[in-house]
């Protein structure tokens, strides 16, 4: 799956399969099917808290990014959003429907 | 004892504090201590590093020194960093197995009560990895034994460690009588797994049934699943009654029984009364008087009043401290002076024998040895023990 299919209207939430802590402020996140560790950077921590708290749409975790992020460029934003939630999906570890 | 043992401490030396504040309640008094620490020259930062170790502190420590890292020798921060990772990637194992373990236990209705580890963790420090943890300690229903241990061996493929695969039924009933647990390790991942069906080998001590204990035990939400701890009053007495048992030579039991003063407070008397009850009163008081004389917090008054009007109780409290104070695992003579400390009166002779000539769970005399053999090392181990520890 690539950045671009991935719908804004769909809903991320994160696998039942999936345990995550804090590490140095950032999250590492465990697959429990296979084992699997996956660290996640700052940014991409921040997005994970915010979808640990609640399942949303890509579009709401969007609004809420670029609130947090006000001085960025709303477009690079989305990149690395679509990015990160890409790799959190082909490391098992979201589900994004 | 392990290679990262401190030689000597004392409590009141400046490493020794430091771990202190660092693991207080109240973190009031951290940032002056690290100040203190990071401006003294004499601190030694290697011996606060196998302080640490030693008393199983790590992933605590660890987060609360990261603001200071720049301040701190980078090879000290390097071997604390790299040992709170361990502690991390073991937690997560570990949580992934009870997640998986609660799972298929609760489709073959197997009732099961989570003792300490990220359990503990969860409840004490609203983080599953916050404490650190060597296994899972797990009790079951001494009746569900035999379909616990099929489901962690075929179903989920750990292997017995204690007694081992090669045991007899012989020695398996025998180690069933005597022994409180038995002990499982995951081939993969090397996560350890105890399954006790009671809290101590030594009968008499907080033998509450099982169901007894279900039934006041108290649901914990545990990374989305609802697992199952000891209710309040259990989980005061089990607590003391383990750091006392073992001798305090972890300051994390400790650190456990400061926290659950704060955070845990109970009806005193009532808990007194049950502790009397299951012969752990002893075990209670020194455990609230010890946590309050390190971390400096108040003692319930019960508590207080209990101490000062037994002299017994008082020598007791002086001798853990010097205990804690060496970090020492009880040698077994100190074990069985302590056992007057917990055991009713009418067991003294019996426990300090009992541990006195009792093998290893894990020796594998036990296991592989002749019965003749047997006794005979049971006979001789106390003098081995002796001319072991003069040498």
């Amino acid at each position: 799956m690539n950045e671009q299919t991935i719908n804004l209207s769909a809903t991320i939430k994160i696998q039942s399969n999936t345990l995550s802590v804090d590490m140095d402020g950032e999250k590492v996140a465990m697959n429990m099917d296979n084992d699997e560790f996956y660290g996640i950077n700052s940014v991409g921590s921040l997005i994970w808290s915010l979808i640990e708290e609640q399942e949303m749409t890509v579009a709401s975790l969007y609004s809420l990014l670029t609130e947090h992020f006000s001085q960025d460029n709303p477009e690079q934003i989305k990149q690395e959003l679509l990015s990160f939630l890409t790799e959190c999906k082909q490391h098992g570890v979201v589900l994004i429907d | 004892m392990t290679d990262n043992t401190p030689l000597c401490q004392t409590l009141d030396s400046l490493e020794y504090k430091l771990l202190i504040a660092l693991t207080h309640p109240f973190p009031d008094q951290q940032q002056d201590q690290v100040a203190n620490a990071i401006a003294n020259h004499s601190f030694d930062w290697n011996h606060f590093l196998s302080l640490v170790l030693w008393h199983r502190l790590t992933p605590q420590i660890y987060r609360n020194l990261i603001d200071h890292r720049d301040s701190i020798p980078e090879h000290t921060f390097h071997q604390l960093r790299t040992a709170a990772l361990n502690c991390q990637r073991r937690s997560l194992h570990q949580s992934a197995w009870l997640v998986k373990l609660t799972k298929l236990f609760d489709c073959q209705q197997i009732r099961f009560i989570v003792l300490k580890g990220v359990a503990l963790s969860q409840l004490l420090y609203t983080d599953s990895a916050r404490r650190e943890a060597k296994d899972l300690d797990i009790l079951i229903d001494k009746a569900d034994l035999t379909q616990v241990e099929h489901l962690l061996v075929e179903t989920c493929g750990f292997i017995r460690q204690i007694p081992s695969v090669d045991a007899t039924e012989e020695e398996i009933s025998y180690l069933n009588r005597f022994k409180k647990d038995r002990v499982y390790v995951h081939p993969r991942d090397k996560t350890m797994i105890e399954f006790h069906w009671r809290f101590l080998n030594e009968k008499p001590l907080l033998a509450v049934p099982f169901s007894e204990l279900i039934q006041q035990s108290l649901p914990l939400q545990f990374h989305n699943q609802t697992i199952s701890v000891l209710g309040e009053a259990h989980f005061w007495l089990y607590q003391s009654i383990h750091g006392t048992y073992s001798g305090w030579y972890r300051l994390h039991w400790l650190t456990d029984i400061a926290e659950m003063l704060v955070q845990h407070p109970v009806e005193w008397d009532m808990l007194l009364e049950l502790a009397d009850k299951h012969y752990c009163k002893r075990c209670l008081i020194e455990a609230v008087a010890l946590a309050g004389q390190v971390y400096q917090l108040p003692i319930p008054e019960t508590i207080h009043v209990q101490m000062h009007n037994n002299w017994r109780q008082q020598i007791s409290l002086s001798l853990a401290m010097r205990l804690l104070a060496k970090a020492q695992i009880l040698t077994p003579l100190i074990f069985a002076y302590r056992v007057m400390l917990w055991a009713p009166k009418r067991y003294y002779i019996y426990y300090f024998l009992y541990r006195i000539v009792q093998t290893s769970y894990s020796s594998t005399v036990y296991e592989h040895q002749h019965p003749v053999r047997r006794i005979l090392y049971c006979l001789i181990r106390p003098f081995a023990l002796v001319i072991r520890r003069l040498l």
